[in-house]
């Protein structure tokens, strides 16, 4: 049955070509813009590497302060390392916990006697290379007792490795980082910054410069990411967190200041929806938001569509009615009719999330700008764009596109009068 | 033992300004294995009493007996099972799809059957194309055949259920004389060798003579 449900589409396709070609466009056309949608909300929030363990990562990028008598007077930032240390350093719950610069600084890297570089800088933990999965081409990362000596070492990425050192294989070698001497670790793949919080072309031990507190040293610019074994213990770990801010509150009350949580850390979809740090993020309002723009791109197209899917059906009708003459059930006839579209949907699915990968690779500067002190612009690469998820929402679309295009002809084909329909009334 | 029965059939025909009455207290009664053909003036409703016992369409009023089996209260999934199992058609202009080759225009009423696999439905669908001798042609377009060779796809393919019931609306009409008589021969040899029932409409005085017996309309009403 499904030889010949293919071997009818395919023939469909050969006898309406015209209508046909013009059904697969608008599919496709629908498919591909739902799918760049898809695809700017994909990349803050699927798994790719770096950020290979994004669906078990809390967030803290930011946090919020209140003046204890006068809580209409609210201070949010990136904190310091002594309250990262407090309220996150603690957590027993996670698999690890990493403070880093909450976004990237600039800095000129030079090797002496050559033209300097501008580069994006990130200063960190040594747990940040356990919660972010880098490839180390050479080299390896600093650890603890580099990042709590204070050293001056950096893992670089190939790119500002190529820049400096005309090669990748830089481990060991001796750079200017904004004249200050420092000793390449390692040497790590280039990172897009789509990448968010992993992204960087060098990284130091955050205790390797000064990180600039504010606010009685209890701000800063550091911010913090959990990896928590599971996503189930996500609330478990906010609790733990919780405890601790009401505990290191008490600590500080001496300062007339106090910490509010804004119900943080996120998960990486509620902080993908960040707008502002004095705001707690509404992430279901984004997703209803999100799905209405789908709704509307698969709606408008499926009105056209289903007007060239009726003209398909009409040139058709004597067809239908002599498979209905032959024992064709009107739950068949429009099971059948419903399966050819789809093909043909899915046909214009699969052309449609193609465009959108290759209009996503081609103008991935404009669709995915960030801004950043370097303005380096963002890369793309085939695994954040092809996932599980997106090519399961693009079937998904094309169901629902298919649903809605072909639903009522295929109805109104199988409802008509077997003797009209073989007659041609 | 009548295996077509219609009794009291009426069938009117409604538009908003217009209603026309196609069929009028139309009795007949058709035994197992008769050749019978339906004659009749242009627009007199042959094809309509045709329709009405191909379960194609529904009488207006009167009841509709095949093969022991009352039409009337039939749900869709019942009445296409009973035309996939019982009924076999072919038309004036044969109605073969184009876009499918002969073989799968053939094979069509077996896709509707269940139980059948793909390779019992081709099995089926060539053993009647050589019976109408067009197994040469199988894989070839509806569009390369002669008209006289369409007719027998069409042939071929009411054959591919095995019915016990051929009904056909002017099968010779669209074909020349040689063709027409090769297609009569293709009918009378169903009748005669498979002792299949036909029912046949047409305007052909010869043709009509080859069957076992005319059943005559004028203006909707059974004449004798």
């Amino acid at each position: 049955m499904i030889k010949q449900l293919i071997k009818q589409t395919l023939a469909q396709l050969r006898s309406q070509r015209m209508l046909t070609a013009v059904s697969i466009i608008g599919s496709a056309l629908s498919i591909f813009l739902i799918m760049v949608v898809v695809m700017l909300h994909q990349v803050q929030v699927a798994p790719f590497a770096p950020v290979s363990n994004r669906p078990r990562m809390l967030h803290a990028d930011w946090a919020s302060m209140q003046v204890i008598d006068a809580p209409q007077y609210c201070s949010n930032g990136p904190i310091s390392e002594k309250t990262a240390k407090s309220q996150f350093g603690k957590l027993t719950i996670p698999e690890a916990v990493t403070i880093c610069n909450s976004e990237t600084r600039p800095a000129n890297l030079q090797v002496p006697g050559s033209k300097s570089v501008g580069s994006d800088l990130r200063g960190t933990d040594e747990q940040y290379w356990t919660v972010f999965d880098f490839t180390f081409i050479d080299g390896k990362p600093y650890n603890k007792a580099d990042v709590d000596s204070k050293l001056h070492v950096a893992v670089i990425d190939r790119s500002t490795a190529r820049l400096l050192f005309g090669t990748e294989k830089a481990a060991g070698r001796e750079f200017l980082m904004n004249y200050v001497p420092y000793t390449v670790a390692g040497v790590v793949r280039d990172v897009s910054v789509l990448a968010d919080g992993a992204f960087s072309h060098v990284w130091v031990p955050y205790t390797s410069f000064d990180q600039g507190e504010w606010l009685s040293n209890l701000m800063g610019s550091l911010c913090v990411t959990i990896l928590a074994k599971s996503p189930d213990d996500f609330d478990a770990i906010r609790a733990e967190y919780e405890r601790n801010v009401a505990e290191y509150n008490k600590e500080i009350s001496s300062t007339g200041w106090e910490f509010i949580t804004r119900n943080r850390p996120y998960d990486q979809e509620k902080n993908a929806s960040v707008i502002a740090a004095n705001l707690e993020p509404d992430e279901k309002a984004d997703r209803r938001t999100r799905w209405i723009i789908y709704a509307i791109l698969l709606i408008v197209p499926a009105i056209n569509l289903s007007g060239m899917t009726e003209s398909r059906m009409r040139r058709r009708v004597e067809e239908l009615g002599v498979r209905r003459a032959f024992g064709c059930t009107r739950a068949q006839l429009l099971a059948q009719l419903f399966s050819e579209n789809l093909l043909i949907t899915i046909l214009s699915g699969l052309i449609g999330w193609l465009a959108s990968i290759g209009f996503a690779f081609l103008f991935s500067n404009f669709l995915f700008s960030q801004s950043y002190n370097t303005g380096t612009q963002p890369f793309i690469e085939l695994n954040m764009l092809v996932q599980p998820s997106t090519f399961g929402l693009a079937i998904l679309f094309c169901f629902i596109l298919n649903f809605l295009s072909s639903s009522f002809p295929a109805w109104k084909a199988s409802r008509a009068n077997i003797v009209n329909a073989i007659n041609k009334h | 033992m009548a295996i077509i029965e219609l009794k009291e059939v009426n069938k009117v025909f409604r538009t908003d300004e217009v209603e026309t009455q196609a069929l009028e207290n139309v009795n007949i009664s058709i035994a197992k294995g008769e050749f019978v053909s339906i004659m009749g003036p242009s627009g007199c409703g042959k094809s309509t009493l045709l329709n009405i016992i191909g379960l194609l369409d529904t009488p207006t009023s009167g009841t509709v007996t095949i093969n022991g089996t009352m039409a009337a209260n039939m749900k869709d999934s019942a009445m296409a099972a009973f035309r996939n199992a019982k009924l076999g058609f072919v038309f004036q202009s044969f109605h073969l799809i184009n876009s499918l080759n002969v073989l799968d225009n053939v094979e069509l009423p077996l896709l509707y059957r269940h139980g059948l696999s793909g390779s019992e439905r081709t099995a089926r669908a060539k053993e009647v194309l050589e019976r109408v001798g067009l197994s040469h042609r199988m894989y070839h377009r509806p569009s390369q055949l002669s008209g006289g060779q369409c007719q027998r796809v069409a042939i071929a393919r009411a054959l591919a259920g095995n019915p016990e019931i051929i009904l056909a609306d002017e099968p010779t009409g669209n074909l020349d004389s040689r063709m027409g008589a090769e297609v009569m021969q293709l009918l009378g040899e169903l009748n005669s060798q498979d002792g299949r029932t036909i029912v046949m409409v047409t305007h052909n005085d010869d043709q009509a003579a080859l069957t076992d017996r005319i059943i005559r309309l004028y203006d909707g009403r059974q004449v004798m």
